[in-house]
Formats: structure tokens, sequence, C-alpha cells
């Protein structure tokens, strides 16, 4: 069994920011991350990030599980800041070694890119930890309703997504089952370059692989059996449910919207 | 007409040089509880696909309850027949208990209300009310069958069909599913047909159908195949226990009485001889 | 001949409070044929797993042969325990890979760093050893039918010539017949001298094989004893979800209802103990 945490899942709760509809969750969380980039000075970001703040505090979800599901990012955010601070160019130069050079503008940069990265991030970790990942389809599928008058598959591409995050434990399952069996016959998946590892996940990927096609033709069938046609229309079970409390919400963030607008642009 | 009826199918499968079902035919009277045995590969669950309009015969027709299975018919179809099959994993699409339930009823386009309601029955007779929003990857593997079960009386069908689905259940996985039967065996409109390799399971069906040799070898009530150990021996199912016993008994040169036992009547008849 | 010697061990994932397993103190004497039973989630998996070094125990002493592991052990260490076990997986047929049948039973030889040689000798004799023909060697494995893929799948592992084999559920999902056949297979691989530890859910193959029988509960060892006291205790078989197997229910109805009989665990010994008094009762 591997119930391993891993970034973006879901952690139990009852909380205002729990019960608040998918649908404006996700609003929120795109307009704040569009609100993100127009951040440029001290009073804009801190005003984000206090919003942030409250938000989490709101979420009843403890600091240190947030914190462990930004860790597993922290290395590519530190990559990609400390790349921002030693190529960038621009402003005076603080320090130069070889192909290195340390400016102002760099890092002012990076500081900006970090925060950027820190705060999505952490948005979407509070998205994704208040709401199930089922909800949140729920919440992509209407949002990408639209769509449907430009003929994309809207309703096949949801139950697309839905089905594959319900099979991601039962496969994730069966790869450890899998490497257990291999390891068991003397594999050794730890040792060797780069390329020998690769080439030691074969005997995983290939039964892997074959499971997760018979897995797919099965459930083809069972899918056909009980009814389904790709071509008919379909009732909802899972229905949402939009009230005053998404509004209140959807209002909060636009009074944040008009604050950081009128900072960056008026002031 | 009532009940299933299969006329002279043939059936080959795509690629395959012989055709594994030849002129077949069979009938299977509404109400009853019917278990196909036979060797892998015999064709048994092809019978079944092919009841259930999965697939389509070659020649020959299947009338289920009056409807002929047709391209046509195959919405009707899906609705009145249900299949569960041998992998609990495979099988279950939603996202929890209810949601998987629901698949089914959403591609009925029942409304919601409608849905509801007939989730919830559905989950009290299986006897699961409690679990309605667990997510599968917390359910043992009888847990998940009586959920396929469920999404198949929700449909409110005429016939329900086992394809190997306890092959893969441990022990008590396997009495809760076979307990839920003998209970949804009291209705009776409901047709039961169970493919299996399991000897519990075959005794508790009223006729036996084995299969082989691209038809039908054979037919009758339970009991009537089951003490035909060696028919049995053949097509490497297993021997209920008293049949096994008294097998073993006739070995050893005592005079056993023909004709099948159930356990407890064996236990009877040993108790008579030894008292 | 390696022993397995399992002292107060112990066993947490790491993402989990609950202990997976707790303070099992166990002896599996080499050569024996030990089943393992309890429901599922009872530990057996777990425990099985130590044994053959995939999991490191959080407490306690494993011992297979010479090598010894406890919480402070490498991962060289813990691959040590694997030169004496083999593990047959559930479902084992999911674990293959290779092009041929051959090449997917060179894999675990290869991987002990045999020579060309003795990696090709080893593939034959599991080959033989499993009941399957030579000429199957060099096709697909992919091809085969279902009780012919885990036959391979065994072999598998069987070339690795462990002298201790662990099978999950080996005949879980097989029919009647080709069940009868793995199990005589798996006896025969006790007669040549390997210690077998079966899981198993089917008490039939218990009482038919082993020698001693290790009942698990909630991560913990119930008791290590021998069929016949298993299966005679029955309040411990309902304690831990045990179902009797055929023959001691039919022993035990008749008892019930006043006949004198003794313990038996088979329909073949019960059959043999009622036959002469049956014969007595009709002539």
């Amino acid at each position: 069994m591997t119930n391993a945490i891993v970034f973006g899942s879901y952690v139990p709760g009852d909380s205002r920011l729990h019960r608040l509809d998918p649908r404006a969750k996700l609003l929120l969380c795109i307009a704040y991350v569009i609100l993100v980039f127009f951040a440029n000075s001290w009073a804009t970001c801190l005003l984000l990030v206090a919003a942030l703040l409250v938000t989490m505090v709101m979420s009843r979800v403890s600091f240190r599980l947030y914190w462990r599901g930004i860790r597993p990012l922290a290395w590519i955010i530190l990559l990609t800041v400390a790349f921002q601070v030693l190529f960038s160019t621009g402003g005076p130069v603080y320090w130069r070694w070889w192909l290195f050079t340390v400016t102002r503008d760099g890092l002012v940069n990076s500081l900006i890119i970090f925060f950027r990265f820190m705060v999505i991030v952490t948005a979407s970790t509070v998205l994704t930890a208040t709401t199930p990942t089922l909800r949140i389809a729920d919440a992509l599928s209407w949002l990408m309703q639209p769509l449907k008058a430009i003929k994309v598959p809207v309703n096949q591409i949801t139950l697309m997504i839905s089905i594959a995050l319900r099979f991601i434990p039962t496969i994730m399952d069966e790869a450890v089952k899998i490497a257990n069996a291999q390891r068991s016959r003397g594999m050794n998946l730890d040792e060797g370059g780069l390329i020998r590892r690769l080439t030691r996940m074969v005997p995983i990927l290939i039964p892997l692989f074959v499971d997760s096609f018979k897995r797919a033709e099965e459930l083809a069938t069972a899918m056909e059996a009980r009814g389904y046609d790709p071509a008919a229309p379909r009732t909802h079970y899972r229905q949402l449910h939009w009230y005053r409390r998404d509004t209140v919400s959807l209002l909060l963030l636009l009074a944040l919207a008009v604050a950081v607008l009128t900072l960056r642009f008026v002031i | 007409m009532d009940g299933i009826k299969l006329e002279n199918i043939t059936y080959t499968y795509p690629g395959a040089s012989q055709p594994v079902l030849k002129k077949l035919n069979l009938q299977l009277p509404r109400g009853q509880w019917t278990t196909l045995i036979g060797k892998n590969g015999s064709g048994k669950s092809t019978i079944a696909r092919l009841i259930d309009g999965l697939l389509v015969a070659d020649e020959g027709q299947v009338i289920v309850n009056g409807l002929t299975v047709t391209e046509d018919h195959l919405t009707t179809l899906h609705r009145q027949v249900g299949i569960v099959f041998q992998n609990p994993d495979n099988q279950f699409v939603g996202a929890t208990v209810a949601d998987d339930i629901a698949f089914g009823l959403e591609n009925q386009q029942l409304p919601r209300d409608e849905m509801t309601r007939r989730i919830d029955k559905a989950l009290a007779r299986v006897g699961m009310s409690q679990l309605a929003d667990t997510e599968p990857s917390l359910l043992s593997g009888g847990q998940k069958q009586r959920v396929a079960i469920a999404g198949i009386l929700a449909l409110e069908p005429q016939v329900i069909i086992l394809d190997e689905a306890t092959s893969m259940l441990d022990p008590a996985g396997r009495q809760t599913v076979l307990n839920l039967l003998a209970q949804l065996r009291q209705e009776e409109s409901l047709t039961i047909i169970t493919i299996t390799h399991d000897p519990v399971e075959m005794t508790m069906a009223d006729k036996i159908v084995v299969v082989d040799q691209q038809g039908i070898a054979d037919e009758g009530p339970a009991g009537e195949i089951l003490c035909q150990a060696d028919l049995l021996h053949r097509l490497g199912v297993g021997i209920p226990v008293a049949q096994d016993l008294s097998e073993r008994l006739a070995a050893l040169g005592v005079a056993v009485p023909a004709g099948y036992l159930t356990t407890n009547e064996m236990v009877e008849w040993l108790c008579r001889k030894l008292s | 001949m390696p022993e397995i010697k399992l002292n107060n061990v112990a066993f947490a994932y790491s993402n989990s409070k609950q202990r997976a397993l707790t303070e099992v103190n166990l002896t599996i004497p080499a050569g024996s044929y030990t089943a393992l039973v309890g429901h599922t989630g009872s530990g057996k998996s777990t425990l099985v797993s130590l044994i053959d070094g995939l999991l490191k125990p959080t407490a306690g002493q494993i011992t297979v042969g010479k090598q010894t592991v406890d919480a402070s052990a490498r991962r060289q260490d813990l691959a040590k325990l694997r030169q004496h076990v083999g593990f047959v997986f559930q479902f084992p047929e999911q674990q293959l890979f290779a092009e041929t049948v051959a090449k997917d039973i060179a894999f675990g030889p290869e991987n002990l760093g045999w020579g060309q040689e003795r990696v090709a000798t080893a593939v034959q004799e599991a080959l033989n050893a499993v009941g399957l023909p030579a000429d199957l060697a060099e096709r697909s494995p992919f091809m085969l039918s279902g009780g012919q893929m885990r036959r391979v799948a065994i072999a598998g592992v069987l070339a690795m010539q462990p002298e201790v084999l662990i099978l999950d559920e080996p005949t879980a999902g097989l029919d009647a017949k080709s069940t009868e056949q793995l199990l005589n297979l798996i006896a025969t691989f006790h007669q040549e001298g390997r210690t077998i530890i079966l899981i198993t859910h089917q008490m039939e193959q218990v009482a038919r094989y082993a020698d001693q029988v290790v009942v698990m509960n909630h991560g913990q060892l119930v008791t290590a004893t021998t069929p016949a006291q298993l299966f005679a205790d029955s309040q411990l078989m309902a304690a831990n979800q045990l179902n009797r197997p055929a023959a001691v229910q039919i022993a035990h109805q008749l008892r019930k209802r006043g006949v004198d009989l003794q313990a038996v665990l088979t329909l073949d010994q019960l059959a043999k103990t009622l036959a002469p008094r049956l014969k007595g009762g009709t002539d």
C-alpha cells in the first residue's frame, strides 16, 4: 500500500475554505495567480502574501503539511533562482567570476521570481489541500464548458481525467509490487550511472505497461457493458452548488485585485 | 418470450482459425440461477458477452426476454443485462462508491433525484450504505465486487451475469458475494448466470451447463451434473466436498449412495451408517 | 541449509504511525513446509518481505542462515538475505518482461553475476523443474496461457536456486486442475530439500502439506503450531477468521452427532478412517 504524501494531495477537513464551491476556489486561484504577475513593489507583494496567509490560516491545514507539499518543489525553485542570480545582467555589478556575474538587476529579478514561484505554488497547494482532486476535475469541466462551442469533447475529456485520477493509486501499488518482485530477483536500482539506472527500469516498465493495457481493455469492456456510449449525452450525479459564501469570496478577491492594481498603476 | 435463448450461435474471435462456439443452442428460463462450467477458453465468457451484446454472433441469434440482440437494442440490453467481471479493480470507474454506482445511471440519462434514490437503495441491498463516499483504494476486493453488483442492481436489470467474479477474492470476500447472490435469487424475476470453477458456487445454482468443444456438452439440474466426478475432473473444475469424500470412500470399497449429496446430506448418511 | 529466525521483529511504514508488525518471534526450521495464514491485511506479506530483505525491520533481528539484519542494516546486507530466499509474488505472471521465456528466467541468475554457461544450465533446469517443455524457451512469455505464464514466473525464481522459497497465494485464480498440479510441484520442491513458506487462504492446503502453521492477526504473531493443533482449537480459528478444512468440519459434525472419531485433517484421511467402519456396517 502506498500512501506517500505527494505534492497536491487533499487534506480532509471542514474549514470555510473546504466548504467553498470548487468552481469558486478554482477561479480564485487562477485570478490570484494572474494578480501575482502584476505585483512589482513591496506593497503589492506584501498585500498578496498577507491575503495568502489569511487563506492558509482559514483552511485550518497545518503549515507543516503545507511545507511538506511544497518541499519537493523547493529544489526547482532554488535552482531557478540561483540561475537568475548568476546569469542575468544589468545594473551595478557586485561580483564577477568566470562566467558568473552578480548584478543588482539580477538580484532583484531573482527575488521577484522566487516570490512568484513560492506564492503560486503555495496558492495551488491551498487549492489542492482543501479540495478533493475529483471536485477540482468537476470544476475544470465546468470551466471548459464554453469549449464545447468549438467542438472540444469536454465531457469525454473530463471523464478521462477522472478515470485517470481514480487509477493512479491502483497503478502506483502495481508499480511497487512489480519493483519488489524484480528486486527480489536480484535487480539493483541503486548502482551505476543514469543510463544504466534507466535501462534497469525496463523490467519494471514493461510489466507495468502490459498491465495497464490489460486494465484499460477490461475497463473499456466494463464501461460498455454498463451502457457507456461516448457519443450519447449523459446526466451528472455530482453536482456543484453555488452559495452566497462563494459570491462573497469572489468579491473579496475583487477587492484585493482593485487594491493591487491601484497600487501598481495609479499610485 | 421470457428467458434467454441462444439459437444456432457460431462465433469466431478475430484472427482465430477455429470458431469458439459452433451452432450452439441454449435456453435459460427466467428467474433461475444457471452456472456455466467448462475448461479455460471453452467459450463460457463468450456466451456471457453475446448475451449482453458486447460481442455479435457470426451466425444465429440471441434473444433476451423477447428482445433480439442487435445494434439497435444495445442501450436497452445494457440496462437489462449486467455483468460483473473477474478483476474487481478494472471495472470500478467512479472516484467513490456512490459515483461508481451512478456511472450506469448517468449513461441512462436519469435525473439526479432518481439517481440518488436508486443509489441509496442499491447500496442498502448490498449492505454498503456506510461506505457510499469511500474511495476504491480503501475497499477490499469483495467490497468492490459488491459495488459492481450494486451498480447493476441500480439499473433494475432482469439478468445479472458473474463472470468468474469471485475468483480473485479471499474466502471472506467470496463468502460475502455468494451470500449476497443467495439473497438476490429470492427475487424470482432476476435471472442469475455465474461462470465459475468454485464447487461451492456451483452447488448454489439451479442448473449447470457444461460448455465444451464449441458447444453445450451437457446440462441439467445442479445435482445431476455435480455427481459426475469424471466429467468434473476432465473439465478441471473443483469437486464439491461431499462428492469428493464419497468418491474416496467408493475407491476404498464402500457402497456409497448414487447421485448427488449436499454436505449435510452426506453427514446424515454417515451418521445413519455409523450409529 | 539455512534456518530462519525472527527475534522481536517490528516494522512500521515510514508514513504511518501504526505498526504493520509488532514483536514477532518465530523460527522456521530448515527444510520445513511452513504455512502462513491470517485474513487480508494481517501482516503476512510484511513478514515475508522482511525475510526476503525487501523491507528493513524497525526493531529486532532477522537471521537467514548466517546472515543477520537489524534496523541498522545497509542495503547490501538486506540483499544478502535474498541469496538464500526466492519469493514468488501473488499473480507472479505480471512480472514477466523479456522477449523470450529463457531471457526472462535468466534475469535473476544474471543479476547474481553468474557466468553464461551456469545461467544457461540454470534456465534449462528451472524450465524442467516447473514441467514446461524445453522448446518453450525461445517463445515470447506473453503468448503463453495464464497457467504457463505462472510457471515461467516461478521458474524465474527457481533458477536462482534459492534454499528458501516463499510463495504468496500461488494458486490464486487458477482452476482446480492447475491448482492441483502446482501444489504437487511445490511439494516436490519441498522434498528436494527446500524450505517452503506458503501464504494461503486455503486451509485444505495447510492441512495437506504444512508441517508448521503460523497465524497472523493485526500485525502480531498469534501462534506457530502444527495444523492438527490449530484446527482442533475452534476458538482460535474463529478469533482469527479462519475456516476449518472440509474434512475437519465434517469430522466435527459427526462427533457432535455422537460418532466417535479420531482427529483427521484431509478428506483422504477421513475416508480411510471411515471406510473400514462403513464396510463393517453394511455387510
